[in-house]
């Protein structure tokens, strides 16, 4: 396109913009003004907190310096703007204020409707449409998209719903369909349970690794060396609808590949078992502090790394299911770890599956050095080709031999 | 570098609607008919590469992107207020024309008739007679068209 007919256009959507202005907005004196700018009703999350960056997109970049968000300076210094993009800008702004304006309006209404309520029911309902008004308020604004865009998915504020509402789209368009692309590959789903809906985003991180490999956050279906999981994780687990209070989680991370001899075959083991976790919007992590504050009511089964023996398989798989209560739960330590059935487990205490997570270990040099630390044992060693026939069971035959010992 | 990247939406809509229709499986008529115009882009983008088919990504910095969302984002507002504006208008129009049509035809039933009568010597427009437009139509030629009046001769014959 040449220049003067780029020109040209950019000067027809201005006046396209005038005469909207001129005639589309009422100026009502009760309405709310300016509401993007007003901190005093809406709270500071929703602004970008480097003045630089904010000052680079209400006033002009500047011309000598260069956008700031281009960190090469030679980049940064022949960077030029669409022309009149700055002044097509305010317009668009007011125009999308104006609008923001009027839903302001009808939420402070509503705010006041439900302050003077007493009826349950009608509470939840006005809480839900506040939530809409809210996201349909601050969805467009220039401040809020730059941070859901730019600032890290942990530093947003997610008490409020329009964060929310963008980081579930961010998570259903991407981290939702990785987790169940893996789980169902690596068929987690059906070998622990049928399947189910995820709701929340669940990860997972191993904090005490120095190494950025393995400390950050982990992907669904990685491959974990043992002394990479040799601490409990730390769990994130984020619910993207309002929670009013708390809402109770239950944590089972469990092993479908332990090897079971005597069917020929694998049992499912229970390597780490958290429940009564009441978790909200924000304080949505399972780290180590929250561990060591409320050790003996959560803890129903303490940590135990998955170490697998040496030619116990191509891999083993790590489960991680999470699970809302629908009731508090109490009793839980009495579950063995060895044969644990996840579905009836499931079953038995009205648990619901919302999220999940999976990695896989197989035997490394790490592993023989973890097992002595929790003391495991030495491990065995499994030949190489599975066998085809059971191998009938240790214990019995040692039971028999102490009967009857044999002579020597 | 430029990390941030959107997708520049007029054209890429078409193709995603298109592609939303076009589905590869078992082909069954019934199901997979779709209607000329649609089979024609169909084709067409057949013969495109997978990368020419993506969005445009708009090369600019954080700042301007942020800019040029929250353009797009008015303009959006902005068409659907006027779209709105003028479909209230038309209704408006239509909505007053049966009613001066009601009233005549209560207060004045001749005037009525008179306004409702339509000439058959062909003095008036043709409404059958097709719209003059840049490119020809998908079907070109009626062969066995036969006018409303030699019609109406022959049932009476």
């Amino acid at each position: 396109m040449s220049h003067s007919l780029r020109n040209h256009r950019v000067g027809t959507l201005i006046k396209n913009f005038q005469r909207f202005e001129s005639t589309g907005v009422s100026s009502n004196p009760k309405h709310i003004k300016e509401v993007w700018s007003n901190f005093q009703i809406r709270p500071t999350s929703l602004k970008i907190d480097n003045t630089e960056i904010k000052k680079g997109i209400f006033n002009k970049v500047d011309e000598n310096r260069g956008p700031l968000s281009i960190s090469e300076v030679a980049q940064r210094l022949t960077y030029h703007s669409p022309n009149e993009i700055d002044e097509t800008f305010k317009q668009a702004y007011e125009i999308l204020q104006n609008k923001a304006n009027e839903t302001y309006t009808r939420i402070q209404s509503l705010e006041k409707k439900l302050n003077q309520t007493d009826n349950e029911l009608e509470q939840l309902n006005l809480k839900n449409t506040l939530d809409k008004l809210k996201i349909e308020a601050e969805k467009e604004n220039p401040e809020v998209l730059y941070n859901v865009n730019y600032n890290s998915s942990d530093s947003l504020d997610k008490s409020h719903p329009v964060y929310r509402y963008y980081l579930k789209d961010k998570w259903q368009n991407q981290g939702l369909m990785l987790t169940m692309q893996r789980l169902e590959t690596l068929h987690v789903i059906p070998d622990t349970l049928p399947t189910f809906e995820p709701s929340v985003e669940v990860k997972v991180k191993f904090p005490h690794n120095k190494d950025p490999e393995f400390g950050n956050w982990i992907t669904p279906g990685d491959i974990l060396p043992a002394f990479a999981v040799e601490q409990p994780p730390t769990i994130s687990i984020q619910e993207f609808d309002r929670i009013d209070g708390q809402d109770l989680y239950t944590i089972v991370l469990v092993n479908p590949d332990t090897p079971d001899l005597v069917k020929n075959s694998f049992s499912t083991t229970l390597h780490y078992g958290l429940t009564n976790v009441s978790l909200n919007n924000v304080d949505n992590i399972i780290g180590s502090e929250k561990l060591l504050e409320n050790q003996d009511s959560i803890i129903f089964k303490p940590y135990l790394p998955i170490l697998p023996e040496k030619n116990a398989g191509k891999y083993q798989r790590a489960c991680l299911w999470v699970f809302k209560q629908t009731k508090e739960l109490t009793d839980l330590s009495k579950i063995e770890r060895e044969d644990f059935n996840i579905r009836s487990f499931s079953k038995l205490n009205d648990l619901i599956p919302v999220g999940a997570h999976v990695w896989r270990q197989h035997f490394d040099r790490s592993v023989p050095s973890i097992r002595e630390k929790y003391g495991l044992g030495k491990g065995r060693v499994f030949h190489r080709v599975r066998g085809t026939t059971p191998v009938p069971n240790p214990k019995k035959d040692k039971k028999k031999e102490e009967e009857n010992p044999k002579e020597e | 570098m430029f990390k941030g990247s959107i997708p520049v939406n007029g054209s890429s809509r078409i193709i995603s609607n298109v592609i939303n229709v076009f589905t590869r499986g078992k082909r069954t008529k019934a199901t997979n008919v779709v209607n000329a115009s649609t089979q024609k882009i169909v084709n067409q983008l057949s013969a495109l590469s997978a990368s020419r088919k993506q969005p445009k990504l708009i090369r600019l910095c954080q700042e301007d992107l942020i800019k040029h969302q929250t353009i797009m984002n008015a303009w959006r507002v902005v068409q659907r207020r006027n779209e709105q504006k003028r479909n209230n208008q038309l209704k408006k129009q239509y909505q007053s024309i049966v009613n001066a049509m009601e009233d005549l035809k209560t207060s004045h039933p001749a005037l009525y008739k008179f306004a409702n009568y339509k000439p058959k010597d062909g003095t008036r427009f043709p409404l059958d007679l097709r719209m003059p437009t840049d490119f020809p139509p998908n079907k070109p030629w009626v062969y066995d068209y036969v006018p409303a009046e030699t019609n109406e001769k022959r049932a009476k014959q």
